[in-house]
């Protein structure tokens, strides 16, 4: 597969500490799209191994607007289904341009390992050091080894390692979407996550009318209000919630968009400093980035100040647990109270339709009503949404707030990228088969 | 004629060096820009932007902008010297001369309008 | 069609532009290339090419690696039909000049017009990194795209203009007009000056800017401006048909030159062994340019010698070898010469681990200067065992 693509399916089986490539043909392309299209097809194929599978869009990390997503396929260890979680902030593009379309994990290694994945190698790196490091102690320590800062990863930290049901794998230091139990996953596999790096090139098939369409799209964009409004704040009120603003404000820096992403959506807290800083702040760990509402929101409607929410979302990164799960089950109310109950939480999180997408962001539209009418179709356009953005690695929360990235021109720049003619037709079989 | 960016809209997208990038390699990548996100200093939520033009090198902060003179020497008694300035050997910003239909790409591609055509 | 052998100098001294050389030959489509360092030089295995490039970098620090064997050796070179074709560094290197080791390659008879002395009393910065050349200073009035025109070469009727840069080349004034085959004609939106317009005119406007010295049966070019700039396709064109000129490439006049035994017999890689290298190529190349790409956001150079260098150079080599990569994976069967194997993997390991430590040592405001010097000497080693097994694997891929 020439375009849009960087032609690689890795393999890596951690039992052997093999790693091993295939060449991604332009038949499952064809049949599949990407994305969790294809995510789903390789978990199905290697099925017996349970994989861990890691996957981009066909059009991520390109000019359509919000190609920024990536994705985990795997089966929740909590749910026992298979389950896609997006992958956001700047990950998901630094997973193509890393060199590899598609990543599947088997086994289990006989000791902590993390892989090591840039300019199309991969390597089995041993974790020892790593393991037992908290998320941003592992984060920081890979960047300072490997030397660079813009280092990508998608970790666990001791929640993962101690086989908590919440234990997410966390991007950079952040919290992500992930309400699966990945991070329990991947603890389970002895594998503490993996570091991301690549310069690659990507090449497009009409180059030229594949920017120019991407523009008319951004464009149309741009027509919405909307985008006037930054961060998580406005997202919440628009659902109705009150008080979020004059809750947030005083602790609210800055506001920051995935890769290409015309909303920011992105909201950093700072805690520990002026949040009115303009210049570098001196201090070590001046904050926090929330890209989770329902957590925030959790924090919020259990009686905390916007910057305790803030103290309690960075200890639930650090420890690389799900900060919704805390806030809606662990019943403190006090920040000591929460970190100390980071191992004893229980309970179930519901996780609306079939339970295989994350509930991260809203389960309907934001800021447009896409013309929906009962809430049974809106969980049905929901789904659909999901798969559909995930397929082509549309950033998830974005495209249920923008009715002008339609499928038609998703899949009209997907056949201009890589010249091939891919239809509803195809599209609407992918998603059936993912929908199940 | 220059382009002229406010960080303080900036939200750190990327687009602006894709487009720049793209706009010199007819494929998709980063490397070969000269209008950049920065965002080495993501866990202090610090970023913004820098351009390589021909002989300055623009730093859009937040705080302000600052603008560095490029290829004047180097005090060689100074080890490592603060004043040396960063993505030399890129092509400076050349506004997209070749571009025809659509003039500066990053001003037409940032989503947040933080650039304009000065 | 046989292609000249080529030898690009890349032995102590040089900077970064004698990769710019190997692009340029590369993409004319020569593809017989060596790539001797200061040993080989001195000892003398230079003299089965048809050209030397001598690029451009620190003269003084080439001069002294080259030393007095180095110099007879050229001068032999070129005395029995070689071309001797320096640029920049490589062009100040065979002019005559009093000072130690620089006497040692007092070869043409040509002067250089950028000397403090011919300007008394005027106000010429001397910056800490000019050099001094023989009694006097070399001063750099100008720097980047200046405009030339040909005075005669291939046509003698019809001069032709095109720009070039000068990072700190001579301005010449050769002992006989005719040799001149360019002169600096004007400056350019992009000439940044460093010294007056007055000055900087009267140093080079109407001096030679291409000078070719005919030196018994071969010759001297001397190339002011770095005419091998990527960026200037004219400037590259004029190297190019110099070169097929004067190597009459058409003609079997390589042939005439049979000795070709003092470039040892190389050896053939294939299967797992082939893949493994190519992995670990890829492998360190991709951790240094992953380091070499942070680097280039920080504020930090190194004095080298005479020479200034930023880590953004570091980039540029391990660039020039990682665009080859891709052709050279395609290749089933990989060419090396004896040892190459170990070098190569030896050179890139250290290359990423000297990275990191620098990377380190910056972020702490530690001394980087010593990690600096081995990091650019490991990337001469590697980039020229790199050029090797390259142009030796795709010529055998061309044979075939
Ligand atoms: S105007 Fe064009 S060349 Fe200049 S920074 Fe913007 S995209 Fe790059
Ligand atoms: S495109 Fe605009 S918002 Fe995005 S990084 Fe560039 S300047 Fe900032």
């Amino acid at each position: 597969m020439e375009y849009l693509s960087t032609d690689k399916i890795l393999i890596i089986d951690l039992n052997a500490a093999e790693v091993e490539e295939e060449d991604l043909d332009e038949t499952l392309v064809k049949e599949k799209i990407g994305g969790i299209g294809m995510t789903t097809y390789l978990y199905d194929k290697y099925k017996e191994e349970d994989p861990i599978v890691i996957g981009t869009g066909l059009l991520t990390g390109t000019t359509y607007p919000a190609s920024a997503s990536g994705q985990i396929t795997a089966k929740s260890p909590v749910t026992g289904k298979v389950c896609h979680c997006p992958v956001i902030y700047k990950l998901g593009v630094e997973i193509k341009y890393a060199g590899f379309d598609y990543i599947v994990v088997k086994g289990r290694s006989e000791s902590p390992v993390y892989l090591w994945i840039h300019d199309g190698v991969a390597d089995i790196s041993d974790a020892a050091d790593l393991w037992g490091k908290d998320v941003w102690e592992a984060t920081d320590e890979l960047r300072k080894f490997v030397g660079d800062d813009l280092l990508q990863t998608m970790l666990i930290g001791p929640a993962g390692e101690n086989g908590s049901d919440y234990a997410q794998v966390c991007y950079n230091h952040w919290n992500s979407p992930d309400r699966f139990g990945f991070g329990k996953l991947f603890g389970s596999r002895n594998l503490k996550g993996f570091a991301f790096r690549g310069m690659g090139l990507i090449e497009v098939a009409e180059p030229e009318d594949y920017v120019e369409r991407s523009l008319e799209i951004l464009k149309e964009v741009k027509e919405n209000k909307f985008l006037g409004k930054k961060g998580l704040a406005p997202i919440l009120t628009a659902l109705g919630e009150e008080g979020v603003d004059e809750w947030i404000d005083p602790v609210t820096h800055r506001h920051s968009a995935d890769y290409f992403t015309p909303y920011a959506s992105n909201t950093a807290l700072f805690l520990d400093e002026d949040p009115g800083l303009l210049e570098e702040s001196k201090k070590e760990e001046p904050g926090v980035l929330v890209s989770d509402l329902y957590a925030l929101l959790g924090f919020k409607n259990s009686g905390f100040s916007a910057k305790d929410a803030g103290s309690a979302l960075k200890a639930c990164a650090k420890y690389g647990i799900d900060p919704f799960a805390v806030a809606k089950l662990s019943g403190k109310t006090t920040l000591e109270e929460i970190t100390a109950s980071f191992d004893s939480i229980s309970g179930e999180i519901t996780i609306p339709g079939r339970g295989i997408f994350s509930p991260w962001c809203p389960a309907g539209p934001v800021f447009n009503d896409f013309g929906l009418a009962g809430e049974d179709g809106t969980i049905a356009w929901w789904e659909r949404r999901q798969a559909v953005s995930m397929i082509f690695g549309i950033q998830p929360m974005f495209s249920l707030m923008c009715p002008e990235l339609t499928e038609e021109n998703m899949l009209e720049l997907a056949s201009l990228g890589t010249d091939i003619e891919l239809t509803r037709e195809t599209l609407d079989a992918v998603v059936d088969t993912i929908l199940g | 004629m220059g382009i002229k960016i406010n960080a303080l809209k900036c939200t750190n997208c990327m687009a602006c060096e894709m487009v720049c990038s793209y706009h010199r390699d007819d494929g998709f990548a980063f490397l070969s820009a000269c209008i950049v996100a920065y965002r080495a200093r993501e866990r202090k939520d610090y970023f913004g932007v820098l351009l390589k033009e021909d002989d300055v090198l623009i730093v859009a902060r937040p705080e302000g902008l600052e603008i560095n003179k490029i290829g004047e020497e180097a005090d060689p008694d100074k080890e490592a010297d603060a004043s040396a300035k960063p993505m030399l050997l890129r092509e400076g910003c050349d506004l997209c001369e070749d571009m025809d239909d659509y003039g500066p790409m990053c001003v037409a591609f940032c989503p947040a309008d933080a650039i304009e055509l000065d | 069609m046989k292609y000249p052998k080529i030898g690009i100098y890349a032995g102590s001294g040089t900077s970064h532009s004698w990769l710019w050389f190997v692009d340029l030959f590369e993409k004319a489509g020569f593809c017989d290339f060596v790539f001797p360092n200061e040993v080989l030089v001195r000892n003398n295995d230079i003299k089965s090419l048809d050209v030397l490039v001598v690029s451009g970098g620190d003269t003084f620090a080439v001069a002294k690696s080259l030393g007095e064997k180095g110099g007879r050796n050229i001068r032999s070179f070129v005395e029995q039909g070689g071309i001797y074709i320096g640029s920049c560094a490589g062009a100040y290197l065979p002019m005559r000049s009093s000072k130690p080791p620089l006497d040692l390659f007092n070869f043409v008879d040509v002067k250089i017009t950028n000397l403090s002395k011919l300007f008394p009393g005027a106000e010429i910065e001397i910056c800490k990194s000019c050099a001094a050349y023989g009694y006097d200073f070399v001063f750099h009035p100008v720097r980047e795209a200046v405009s030339l025109k040909t005075t005669c070469f291939f046509d003698k009727d019809r001069k032709i203009r095109f720009n070039a840069p000068l990072y700190g080349g001579p301005g010449m004034k050769a002992h006989d007009p005719s040799w001149v085959l360019a002169v600096y004609e004007g400056f350019t939106p992009k000439t940044s000056f460093f010294t007056s317009r007055k000055i900087a005119e009267k140093t080079l406007m109407g001096n030679g800017a291409i000078v070719r010295v005919p030196f018994k049966k071969g010759c001297f070019y001397l190339l002011g401006p770095h005419l091998e700039h990527p960026g200037f396709k004219q400037a590259n064109r004029f190297i190019i048909d110099a070169v097929i000129r004067e190597t009459g490439m058409a003609y079997d006049y390589i042939d005439l030159k049979t000795d070709k035994a003092c470039f040892p017999a190389k050896e053939k890689l294939t299967g797992k062994k082939a893949k493994e290298l190519i992995l670990s190529i890829r492998r360190e190349l991709s951790n240094s340019r992953i380091v070499a790409g942070s680097l280039e956001f920080l504020p930090v150079r190194w004095l080298i010698g005479q020479k200034v260098y930023e880590p953004q150079k570091i980039r540029v080599y391990l660039e020039a070898m990682w665009k080859r990569l891709k052709s050279l994976e395609k290749n089933k069967v990989l060419i090396l010469g004896p040892g190459l194997y170990d070098r190569i993997t030896h050179a890139a390991g250290r290359i990423t681990i000297e990275l990191r430590r620098i990377k380190q040592q910056i972020d702490g405001n530690r001394d980087s200067l010593k990690t600096a010097i081995s990091i650019f000497d490991l990337l001469h080693i590697l980039s020229i065992s790199f050029f090797d097994l390259y142009f030796a694997t795709l010529s055998n891929g061309i044979n075939q």
